[in-house]
């Protein structure tokens, strides 16, 4: 708790920097470590001024008084330099860690970052986080890169002849335009939503004083305003709902995806995987149930145990029919629960009529069937009438308002509220939407004489408002964009000046629920940059510095005091010392608490009827053509609207269900795609054209998308981006489909037309490459990846007619799955089928060999004085969200290879997540599967650490050998790279460095945009990557080299790092006496958390030893639902699956 | 009589009354000595020999160039991929190796078998045989991510205390190959001695005497250096003879030992000797029809000698066929899935067109040898040895990159395709090969004179009165 031990103020220490400072030891440190200072350094008149900005003196700081005028120099230092003296128990080299908060859309999530000799490399969630549990999504991962983005801004940048010349803070603040916005008197302030507790309280105390008159604009374009809005409806109040999915058996998604595309989506997905996770014994199994209805093909689509695609336009008359089914017409819903009286609602509702009767019996498996509409309606309401209190609707962030309402209303009818669902108070009650408006507005009435946009990119997300910069910034409004690095918003400004990153940032920020946490800096600011309220604080302190012209007097501007302010006036609260210290070390202000306490709510009897109207003329929304198609625009699950668009984690990260790296694609059904005759593997680039907007989009058939409805996700910045303005990392990627946007039409375009171009765009994607989609191909796919159907799709995609094995067709596989043979790869099986097959996973196995072992092993693996290193992975948890696959590149130093390389088959990730779908979806249109039917699964794939590893023996120079503790180490300098191993895996989890990756001639930094061909050039010939981006490695793990192979190692190094100290310790313990080797101390089980593991928001992997009975992974290795993935080969894996489990409703 | 009036007798028919010459043209001892040593005492070579040389030499430049560029660069400048992680650089390999078996078979194993028509080709072939080891020994030098630490494949002595890891059937490769090529080597010129020695005689400028005269190790022809020349040939024959066999089991215990589906197959030692023998006679078809036409030698690389060596490419090719559809029966019979599927996406997946390249030209064109004329036209057999030749790369092409493709896990599958390294490399390697050839063609005898004369009619009419044979040369 390094956080707690250092001492708040030294004075002996500063002296002794200054001596230090003279060493050489130190330049170099500093060169290393604050390369942008570099230059100052060289040049001897200038280091002086860069102690003083390093804040060398603390008496230094007491005279100048004015300190807020010079940029950098507004941080209480002594937390953050290096320590002269070594602190007793600190170790260089050894890794610090620390809470802070990152922020996303106005909403936090606690994080805990990894420190290493003053370097954050790594962010994981933080444990005891209300918004955490421990996991962090991949953009909070992610983050980290973003702070040593070479592409972010070295300092201010002034608009001279239409481009940005770099300036200083100080001639910023001299700039005239910038004392002329004094009073407030036309200036607009257009911020990015967020929920900093201190620029709140600046904008109270100081901006109300020196610029009382200024207009403040919240704009986010991922806000859940339709959210807001529908609940105002419904309750009158503004709030926010709180989920409970672990007390849910019963979970309706209406367009949407509450596990992943949503703000505090890691405490759903936890809270709803608790509620499915079937790790007991098989009999005494209780687990959800998802209901999904989507227009989109989301995750929770995937996990659904029964899903219906239907148009986005449809869902409201969904919806309403849903609300029919319960037994209510809009007239006896409105009778019955417009009172107060919860209890008689309830009573209503129960009497609402005789149980459904449903066609047919429900006994056939809903999800293999094809699923009607009606049928899904009718599964719907029976389970959401048997379970009142115990289920939970809702509906995504892109549905109408009225849909909300509805969603809402139904709940409070279930008795969910309180139960499944809370309300909490919102932040705000203005949308962005509003906001953004009432600028425009003012805009068109040439009010806006001063426009401050404080970080955001709202040139491009607000465009469709008709938010045009350019013609602000040049009608005589003056404009500042603060940002981290330059975007197209600061190239349209005036100024643009560098926002501090939130790893360098104090504030203080709210959860989901409302939960205060604090943002503390891991580093100096490395470029200057400023946080939104410093930089606020700081235009407050020039007003006031030119009235009262005394420095002294001018109030401070620094991140910390700033912080400290905020949280004594907000908290309400004595902000003692003790209890800023314990928030600076749990991260959340006042731990326990988990945000604002629900407040109670009832249901405004007078905004029902306008809903469901609303509703009703929704639903009559014609269904899509072929000649007006649906397109719903949605964030991108990696970028979100283009704000992570410059981190290569992220574009390389094969999202989840496409699998497609570094670009966005038109997403159509493959039958939607063979109706239109677009050949989405040869001539894939079409024209999309919504109203007067048209753009040119690549195809690309993903199944499980309703007919006529494409999907495509926003955030590239497009094929003619530049460098200068979106980065190098992004320039160049996607397309940009915020260009079909308009003001009537954000998310949801219809009539949408198509037209071919009939030229090609080549996609690169880590799984599925076109080229490979032969018939046979993927006839051997279905039968090899779950034998459940085996039988039945080989029936209808056996085409050369012969070979297959004779399965006896549907019928028998339907209730007993004990299909032998076959390298089933993934199992999964209904609820009711496993507790009457417990062990249906085992039985999956083919033949086995008939002798297991030739050789004795060399080493006894079972002994228990060693460690036996496993892992397991729930399949029945995994939600495929990708954020383990970026905690391993983040971990584990693995390189960004750019697209080329992906296209060519040659991404890094250690572990990769197989997404298989059921069914074949080219055969939609002759066999008229629904695309409802469609069943997708998630399948993370690390090294399998075999025993009798394959790789191990073939390798002619040992460089890949088992160690004591069975794991298959991976030796990189002994590695001549015959990549005989990888042939030889049958996993296929290691990967070759084909080149030097981590600047190879395909990395999107390693090369000018213009320079794309394949034709790789020489390292030397290369640009190699800078100071800062190495910055972000991670010390304890080494950087390969060409030519070399590597793979998953379970994280050796945090296995190490546990391991060494405890066995140190045992030795120490026994004052010097031999060690026997029975007195050997543990690591106890949980200490050491693989960066997957540590991740996972659903806790679907589980690393340990397997020669202690009692750990976790023991135990589930143990578990019934337990399976060794191609076990036929005898190659006994550590890491095991748990078969996954479905659902569907069986029998009423 | 003219050497061209001797051409035309049909020396392709058995006649079982009359053995067939094996040299025609009614040549003494000194004529045969003068009919091969004219090509490399001739002041100039043909003008052909110029054109092909220059042009082999760019292609040579050219592999210089691409190894050059790949060890700067990476083995990413080729087109492996995840799943595909050996490509053209293996098949070259396995496809030179291939070709580097018929010189010591013909050497070595036909010696020993007493087939006397081997002398008349089995110089030139042996030469072929170290050329194209030389090209295969190149690419798995080069294919490995860091050629600069590419000696911890051998077993020296070093500072990690680091043995090679003796598992591993790459390791046995590399020492199979060596031992082949270092007996190859040894074999071909122990039996160049005798000639150089001839030509050291012959010479008439000081460089060739120094020169000849250097690589002839004092060959005196006694008959003591006769006699010991006999035994060290006829135990190399030995040594060499399961080399043959050897070389090319262990390079298919690459596959063979591993578990890739495809590759795990017991068939491979035989089946891969098989169609390197195959490949080889294909190849040596293919140089020595043109040769013999350019130097002028028909007469002693006979229409017989030619013929004899397309029986036993299509003998082999029948074998290689018989392999193929083996592999077939045993992946539906032993009723292993994977196995099944990664046979059947051979022949029908998406590098169907490779595998049916692979067919037509191994194992459909070379039944034409079944018919006499295609066996005894020149163009005909050119033809079809090049289809051969074609057919046995396309084989290792869909051993090896078919079977990577798509092996257990549908989703690490992918699709290979090479770049213009690799391609531009393999052209290069046949420039090498090409222009070692032309330079063997040039300044070495490509007869093995000696042995020649050794199976002429005098030698054995004297020894064991077969008058028959005289009658030939009547």
């Amino acid at each position: 708790m390094p956080s707690l031990d250092v001492e708040l103020e030294r004075q002996t220490y500063w002296r002794s920097l200054n001596d230090l400072a003279e060493t050489d030891e130190f330049r170099q440190f500093v060169e290393n470590e604050f390369p942008s200072r570099a230059e100052e350094l060289v040049d001897p008149l200038s280091r002086r001024r860069f102690l003083k900005v390093m804040g060398a003196s603390l008496a230094l700081a007491g005279l100048t008084g004015c300190d807020d005028l010079y940029p950098g120099f507004h941080w209480p230092k002594e937390k953050i330099l290096p320590f002269t003296a070594r602190p007793e128990g600190r170790h260089p080299g050894t890794a610090a860690f620390y809470a802070t908060s990152y922020e996303e859309s106005g909403v936090a999530q606690g994080v805990v970052v990894k420190s290493i000799d003053g370097r954050p490399i790594k962010i994981e969630g933080n444990v005891v986080h209300p918004s955490s549990g421990g996991a962090a999504t991949a953009q909070a991962q992610a983050s980290v890169l973003s702070l040593y983005d070479p592409d972010r801004s070295k300092g201010p940048a002034q608009l001279t002849e239409g481009k940005l010349e770099d300036k200083t803070w100080e001639e910023f603040l001299q700039d005239p335009r910038v004392s002329a916005l004094k009073d407030g008197d036309g200036l607009y302030v257009l911020s990015a939503t967020t929920s900093s507790k201190v620029l709140e309280h600046v904008r109270e105390t100081r901006m109300g004083k020196y610029f009382k008159d200024h207009t403040w604009v919240d704009f986010d374009p991922l806000t859940r305003d339709n959210e807001l809005v529908g609940l105002r409806a419904a309750f009158a109040k503004d709030l926010r709902p709180q989920y409970h999915f672990d007390r849910a058996r019963i979970v309706v998604c209406l367009g949407d995806d509450p596990l992943h595309d949503h703000p505090n989506a890691l405490i759903h997905a936890r809270d709803f995987a608790t509620g499915r996770r079937a790790l007991g014994s098989s009999h005494d199994q209780h687990m959800n149930r998802l209901y999904v209805a989507e227009g989109e093909l989301t995750l929770a689509g995937t996990l659904a145990d029964h899903r219906l695609a239907r148009p986005a336009s449809q869902l409201p008359g969904l919806a309403l029919e849903l609300a029919k089914r319960l037994g209510l017409s809009a007239a006896e819903f409105a009778k019955h629960v417009g009172g107060d009286d919860e209890a008689a609602v309830q009573a209503a509702l129960n009497d609402a009529g005789e149980p459904i009767s449903l066609p047919g019996k429900l006994s056939e498996k809903l999800a293999e069937v094809k699923l009607s509409e009606n049928r899904w309606l009718d599964a719907v309401a029976m389970d959401l009438r048997t379970h009142s209190g115990e289920s939970l609707l809702t509906a995504g962030p892109r549905q109408p308002a009225e849909l909300h309402t509805l969603v809402h209303m139904l709940n409070v009818a279930l008795g969910n509220v309180g139960g499944t669902v809370s309300y909490v108070p919102a932040p705000s009650g203005v949308t962005s939407e509003k906001a953004i408006g009432d600028l425009l507005t003012a805009v068109k009435g040439k009010k806006v004489k001063g426009l401050l946009i404080l970080g955001g990119n709202p040139a491009v997300t607000a465009r469709e408002f008709g938010f045009d910069l350019g013609a602000i910034t040049s009608s005589g409004a003056f404009t500042v964009h603060l940002s981290e690095a330059r975007n197209e918003t600061s190239n349209a400004c005036h100024w643009h000046v560098p926002k501090a990153h939130y790893l360098e940032s104090w504030d203080a920020v709210r959860s989901w629920g409302g939960a205060v946490s604090v943002v503390q800096p891991l580093i100096q600011p490395l470029f200057e940059g400023r946080t939104q309220a410093e930089f606020l604080a700081l235009l407050c302190a020039q007003q006031q510095l030119a009235k009262v012209k005394q420095p002294s007097m001018v109030k401070s501007s620094k991140g910390y005091d700033l912080v400290r302010e905020a949280l004594k006036v907000k908290t309400g609260e004595s902000s003692s010392e003790t209890a800023w210290r314990r928030a600076l070390h749990d991260g959340v202000w006042q731990l326990g608490t988990t945000g604002n306490e629900p407040v109670s709510v009832s249901l405004q009897q007078s905004a029902f009827t306008q809903p469901v109207d609303e509703l009703a003329r929704l639903s009559k929304a014609p269904l899509p053509s072929a000649d007006k198609l649906e397109i719903n625009l949605v964030p991108c699950s990696k970028l979100a609207d283009g704000r992570h668009r410059n981190l290569g984690w992220l574009q390389e990260l094969p999202e989840a269900l496409t699998k497609l790296t570094w670009d966005n694609a038109l997403l159509l059904s493959p039958r939607t795609c063979e109706e239109l005759k677009i050949d989405d593997a040869k001539a894939n680039l079409v024209k999309l054209s919504a109203g007067d907007k048209t753009l040119e989009v690549a195809v690309m058939a993903l199944p499980g998308l309703p007919d006529f409805c494409g999907m495509l996700s926003l955030g590239y910045p497009g094929q003619d981006s530049n460098e200068d303005e979106v980065g190098v990392v992004a320039a160049g990627t996607g397309f940009d489909a915020s260009l079909l946007r308009s003001d009537e039409a954000r998310w949801l375009l219809t009539g949408v037309g198509l037209s071919k171009t009939g030229r090609h765009y080549k996609l690169a994607t880590t799984q599925d490459h076109h080229a490979i989609a032969t018939q046979i191909g993927r006839g051997e796919i279905e039968r090899r990846v779950s034998g459940l159907h085996a039988g039945a799709l080989a029936a209808s995609h056996d085409h050369d007619g012969k070979g297959e094995h004779a399965h006896d067709g549907d019928a028998d596989h339907e209730h007993d799955n004990m299909v032998p043979g076959g390298p089933w790869l993934y199992r999964e099986t209904d609820l009711e089928n496993y507790r009457t097959n417990p062990d249906f996973a085992a039985k999956f196995i083919g033949p086995s060999p008939a002798v297991t072992q030739l050789w004795e092993s060399p080493v006894d693996y079972e002994d228990p004085k060693k460690y036996r290193w496993a892992l397991s992975i729930d399949l029945n948890a995994c939600t495929g969200c990708g954020a383990c696959v970026v905690a391993c590149q983040a971990e584990n130093n693995i390189p960004v290879v750019g697209k080329s390389e992906v296209a060519r088959g040659r991404e890094m990730h250690w572990l990769r997540i197989d997404r298989y779908f059921r069914g074949d979806p080219r055969q939609e249109k002759n066999t008229g599967v629904d695309p409802s039917d469609l069943r997708v699964v998630h399948q993370p794939v690390p090294c399998m650490q075999c025993e009798n590893a394959p790789c191990e023996s073939v390798c002619p120079v040992a460089a890949t050998v088992h160690s004591q503790e069975g794991l298959n180490d991976m030796v990189y300098n002994r590695c001549i790279g015959t990549r005989y191993c990888s042939n030889n895996c049958p996993y296929k989890v290691r990967r070759f460095n084909y080149f030097y990756n981590h600047y190879g001639p395909f990395h999107p930094r390693s090369k000018p945009l213009e320079d794309l061909p394949t034709f790789p050039k020489p390292p030397e010939l290369t640009p190699q990557l800078g100071n800062i981006e190495r910055m972000a490695m991670n010390p304890d793990v080494t950087v390969r080299t060409r030519g070399v192979m590597e793979k998953c190692s379970y994280c050796v190094q945090r296995i190490k790092e546990k391991t060494i100290p405890v066995k140190n310790k045992t030795v120490l313990d026994n004052q010097g006496k031999p060690v026997s080797e029975r007195t050997l101390q543990r690591v106890k089980d949980g200490e050491i958390k693989t960066a997957c593991q540590q991740t996972c928001p659903t806790q679907a992997i589980v690393f340990g030893d397997m020669n202690d009975p009692e750990s976790e992974v023991s135990r589930r290795h143990a578990h019934p639902r337990t399976y060794e993935m191609l076990k036929e080969l005898n190659a006994r894996p550590r890491t095991r699956y748990m078969a996954k489990l479905r659902n569907p409703r069986g029998e009423a | 009589m003219s050497p061209q009036a001797v051409v035309d007798i049909d020396n392709t028919q058995t006649d079982p009354t009359q053995r067939a010459p094996l040299v025609l043209g009614d040549r003494d001892l000194a004529a045969v000595t003068e009919g091969v040593v004219q090509v490399l005492e001739a002041p100039k070579p043909p003008k052909i020999w110029y054109a092909l040389f220059g042009v082999s030499l760019l292609f040579t430049s050219l592999l210089g160039i691409c190894i050059g560029y790949l060890f700067v660069t990476g083995t990413g400048v080729w087109g492996l991929n995840n799943p595909v992680n050996w490509g053209w650089a293996i098949v070259n390999f396995v496809w030179w190796v291939g070709i580097g078996h018929a010189g010591t078979l013909i050497s070595a194993i036909l010696y020993l078998f007493r087939q006397k028509w081997r002398t008349g080709i089995n110089r030139a072939a042996e030469a072929m045989t170290i050329f194209a080891v030389i090209c295969a020994g190149t690419f798995p030098g080069i294919h490995v991510g860091r050629i600069w630490v590419v000696y911890y494949m051998f077993p020296i002595p070093n500072q990690m205390d680091m043995w090679p890891q003796f598992r591993s059937p790459l390791l046995w490769d590399v020492f199979a190959v060596n031992t082949y090529f270092t007996v190859s080597l040894l074999f071909w010129y122990m039996g160049l001695m005798p000639d150089l020695a001839t030509v050291r005689d012959r010479a008439t400028t000081r460089v060739r005497q120094l020169a000849y005269g250097l690589f002839s190790l004092g060959w005196r022809g006694s008959n003591r250096q006769w006699h010991r020349y006999e035994r060290a040939y006829l135990i190399l024959a030995a040594l060499a003879t399961p080399l043959v066999l050897s070389v090319h089991s262990v390079v298919s215990f690459d596959f063979a030992v591993s578990q890739v589906p495809g590759w795990h197959t017991t068939i491979f030692p035989p089946y891969f000797v098989a169609g390197a023998i195959f490949s080889g006679f294909a190849m040596v078809v293919t140089l020595l029809a043109p040769a013999r036409a350019l130097f002028n030698l028909r007469d002693f690389i006979t229409m017989r000698h030619l013929e004899n060596m397309n029986k036993v490419i299509l003998l082999t090719g029948c074998m290689v066929g018989l392999a193929y559809g083996t592999e077939f029966f045993i992946a539906w019979y032993s009723g292993n899935e994977v196995e099944a599927f990664a046979f059947k996406a051979r022949a029908f997946g998406h590098y169907g067109w490779a595998y049916w390249i692979m067919v037509s030209c191994n194992v459909i064109s070379p039944q034409l040898f079944w018919i006499k004329w295609c066996r005894t036209n020149i163009f005909a057999m050119v033809v079809i040895c090049i289809f051969v030749n074609i057919g046995m790369w396309f084989e290792r092409f869909v051993i090896i990159i078919t079977s990577l493709s798509a092996d257990f896990t549908p989703a690490a599958w992918d699709y290979y395709s090479p770049t213009w390294v690799d391609i531009a490399t393999y052209l290069g390697s046949l420039g090498l090969f090409m222009t070692l050839f032309l330079l063997f063609c040039r300044f070495l005898p490509m007869i093995a004179i000696s042995e020649v004369k050794g199976v002429m009619p005098h030698d054995h009419g004297h020894d064991h009165g077969h008058a028959a044979t005289e009658g030939v040369s009547a």
